[in-house]
């Protein structure tokens, strides 16, 4: 293997890639990039950690084709240790990796191992229907409920998102067991499909990377998503990422969203953030819990620390049902409110212990239900 | 009783909660005043002495208590402000003494028998904590009762609430008790009261009356030999200091003694009910539950279990002793009493509600535990056990 390509390239592909590599895998090899150079004057750089694969390739020089397994970490420190302009990669004897910075004298040897032991990567079914979203959309549906998937790596079915196209809606929902968010989209030109995916949140994240990179490159081209086997597919200009899909079962989400909720409240987003912060302060650290009472025009909302002290605030809402105190863990108001951006949110409440439904005040595009704490 | 008398007091504040708001908002001072309010849990924390003279109680539903007393302030509990006092309160009573035995926020019995060469005699420094609650707390008011044992120190501090200072001097229990209703003597609830009036047993001079002998056929032998010592001031338990994490207990010696495991469950369910509702009446949740069964040959075998969240809930007291219940192998044993006591006591902290009251992942280990059933009740009880332990 022998080939020249643009430092930037390089940190671009092998930036990618390190992200993906496994540092802690038993396996030594995951911790390696995956770098294949082909005729033709294509590079490759692929890494996995067996649940997630990236690929993302660069046009330079190829003068001779060939593979090498190399440790991520190390190879991206190397290449940005190098002058800029073109740097040379090659493969010498055991699987060593020789870079050297085209035009001036500094080079890095650094060992590897051959390409060929490295794990097969996943590659979509050549016959698969591929259904396009543009980067901003996919963004926008992680943005609004990204924040309700649990961390909880124990419980693969709450680690993850619900990616689902239902007709010509593109709709994401997430949920760690006390709340649960719902963001809804119109699927670009009109597709139409019917398929849902539960992506873990280590691929969300990767995601998020993907479109944040589109953003960053200006790029508008969309991203092309596609099934093969147990992975999803998305692919951007040269990108391609693979993630597995998380095989259980997403709670059943419609069954918890209530279809009537006793009274409404309609309270500034902003105001409300607000109140909720200056409140989290005092709200006991252990359970984050605030108390918001709901009264006619007023809402009144204490924190309290048995240990330390306790805070007051009230701000003005529209509200015409009877007085209600729901305690709630502050933090997760606080997740949906700033994850919107309309001026007013409604509150659907029913009783002390019923979800509460939590919409922006105009578009019903989003949707999030947050459980009370018992208090 | 033995040796030189004991100094006992049995300090008590005067409707803490209610007092702590009116010292806040002295509006409040002179109106009916209830503290809780827990719109579905409602029940009263506590209340002033004016709301007490329309029948609220502690404990008392919310409803009730508002029905009777339809004009009362009610108020939520802040249960940072009644613990500032609280640790006020007890500062200062450690000053008197280390042997200090808190039984909740705001109740401590005191032993002061080695205090008396450096702060005086009970009754002198019954009056220094008085005077010196008043100060250190803004004006709070607490009762204390003066005694040569527990019991008698509880009944004073309770005789002539609030703000009373009531000394029974050694020797002179029994007369001083005899007048009493038998109500007072610690452990005769409704039911025992009942049976005692039955057979013209109405104050505990009645008591003191009836020989050991009746009482045990009345009562069974350990109540009648409790209330027996009792009725004459005879209570030789210790000031306990550092048992502040107290426990709430309920428990009950049958009339006949019961056979095996399933006879327990009713009795059982009744006294997680009685705990449950003495920990919400006290605002705590507990992390512990001890079942207690005494067998017919009076030996005793008790076992704890720790909750994973805190309990409040009588079915989750239930549950968990049901849990502790199948450990013992109780089959064809008799047994006389039962018993259940919440400890590892906190103040109940928010919890947190799930979304999903039935997922996958909760019904898994019952499901998981039927399978094993099925299969040891097909081919044995060896067929199938879990990996880990035996």
């Amino acid at each position: 293997m022998d080939v020249v390509l643009a430092k930037k390239d390089l940190l671009r592909l092998f930036g990618r890639a390190q992200g993906v590599a496994d540092k802690k895998s038993t396996m030594p090899i995951l911790s390696n990039v995956l770098i294949q150079a082909e005729t033709g004057g294509i590079l490759r750089a692929s890494a996995t950690d067996l649940f997630m694969a990236v690929t993302a390739s660069a046009t330079g020089e190829v003068n001779r084709p060939g593979t090498l397994a190399v440790p991520a970490k190390d190879l991206l420190e190397r290449v940005k240790a190098m002058p800029e302009g073109p740097v040379q990669i090659s493969s010498a004897e055991g699987a060593t990796a020789q870079l050297k910075a085209v035009g001036a004298r500094r080079e890095f040897r650094l060992r590897g191992m051959p390409g060929e032991d490295f794990p097969a990567l996943p590659k979509p079914d050549p016959n698969a229907t591929a259904n396009t979203i543009s980067c901003p959309l996919l963004a926008e549906l992680i943005a609004k409920t990204h924040f309700s998937i649990s961390s909880d790596e124990t419980r693969p079915h709450l680690n993850s998102a619900l990616l689902e196209w239902d007709g010509e809606v593109v709709r994401m929902v997430t949920t760690d067991g006390h709340r649960l968010s719902k963001h809804e989209v119109a699927a670009e030109g009109g597709q139409k499909a019917s398929f849902s995916l539960l992506i873990p949140l280590k691929g969300i994240a990767e995601l998020r990377r993907l479109c944040d990179e589109a953003k960053a490159d200006k790029d508008a081209s969309p991203l092309k998503l596609m099934r093969g086997g147990p992975n999803v597919f998305f692919v951007r200009d040269d990108t391609m990422l693979a993630i597995k899909l998380v095989d259980a079962q997403f709670p059943p989400y419609q069954q918890v969203i209530p279809q009537k909720t006793g009274s409404r409240v309609r309270v500034g987003r902003a105001q409300l953030i607000d109140v909720l912060r200056a409140m989290s302060v005092a709200a006991s650290e252990r359970t984050g819990s605030v108390r918001l009472t709901l009264g006619a025009g007023t809402m009144r909302v204490t924190s309290e620390n048995p240990d330390s002290g306790d805070a007051f605030d009230e701000l003005p809402i529209e509200y015409a049902g009877t007085e209600i105190t729901i305690g709630f863990n502050v933090r997760y108001v606080l997740d949906v409110l700033t994850a919107l951006d309309d001026e007013d949110v409604q509150l659907g409440v029913t009783g002390e212990l019923d979800p509460v439904v939590i919409e922006p005040g105009s578009e019903k595009k989003f949707l999030a239900i947050v459980m009370p704490m018992r208090i | 009783m033995s040796g030189t008398p004991r100094t006992i007091l049995h300090v008590d504040m005067d409707a803490f909660y209610a007092s702590v708001e009116i010292r806040d908002d002295p509006s409040l001072a002179g109106k009916p005043l209830i503290v809780g309010g827990h719109p579905t849990r409602g029940v009263v924390l506590t209340c002033s002495y004016e709301a007490r003279k329309f029948g609220v109680r502690s404990a008392m539903s919310m409803f009730e208590a508002l029905q009777r007393c339809p004009d009362a302030t009610v108020v939520p509990p802040r249960g940072s402000a009644y613990a500032t006092a609280s640790r006020t309160l007890f500062d200062l009573l450690h000053t008197f003494t280390p042997l200090v035995e808190g039984l909740s926020l705001d109740e401590a019995f005191l032993d002061v028998t080695g205090s008396a060469r450096l702060f005086g005699d009970g009754v002198t420094i019954a009056r220094q904590i008085k005077a010196g609650i008043e100060r250190a707390t803004g004006g709070l008011k607490a009762s204390v009762g003066v005694a040569a044992c527990k019991y008698v120190a509880k009944v004073c501090s309770d005789l002539r609430k609030p703000d009373a200072l009531v000394v029974c001097p050694p020797g002179e229990e029994a007369a001083f008790l005899a007048p009493l209703g038998v109500e007072r003597l610690f452990g005769v609830g409704p039911k025992t009261a009942e049976r005692l009036h039955a057979r013209g047993i109405r104050t505990i001079g009645d008591v003191q009356q009836r020989s050991l002998e009746e009482l045990v056929r009345l009562l069974g032998e350990d109540s009648a030999a409790h209330f027996h010592a009792l009725a004459i001031g005879d209570d030789d338990r210790e000031v306990e200091p550092g048992r502040d994490a107290k426990s709430i207990g309920s428990e009950s010696t049958f009339d006949r003694d019961l056979v095996g495991p399933e006879p327990l469950r009713e009795p059982i369910l009744r006294h997680c009910e009685e705990v449950a509702r003495r920990l919400r009446a006290e605002g705590l949740s507990a992390g512990a539950l001890v079942l207690k069964v005494k067998r017919a040959d009076h030996s005793l075998v008790t076992r704890r279990s720790v909750a994973t969240v805190p309990m409040l809930e009588a079915r989750e007291l239930y549950d968990l002793a049901l849990r502790l219940l199948d450990k013992l192998d109780l089959r064809r044993v008799r047994t006389r009493l039962v018993g259940v006591s919440a400890s590892a006591l906190r103040p109940i902290e928010p919890v947190q509600k799930e979304l999903f009251a039935d997922t996958v992942e909760v019904k898994r280990p019952r499901a998981l535990g039927a399978v094993i059933d099925a299969i040891a009740g097909k081919f044995g009880d060896g067929a199938i056990r879990r990996a880990g332990g035996r």
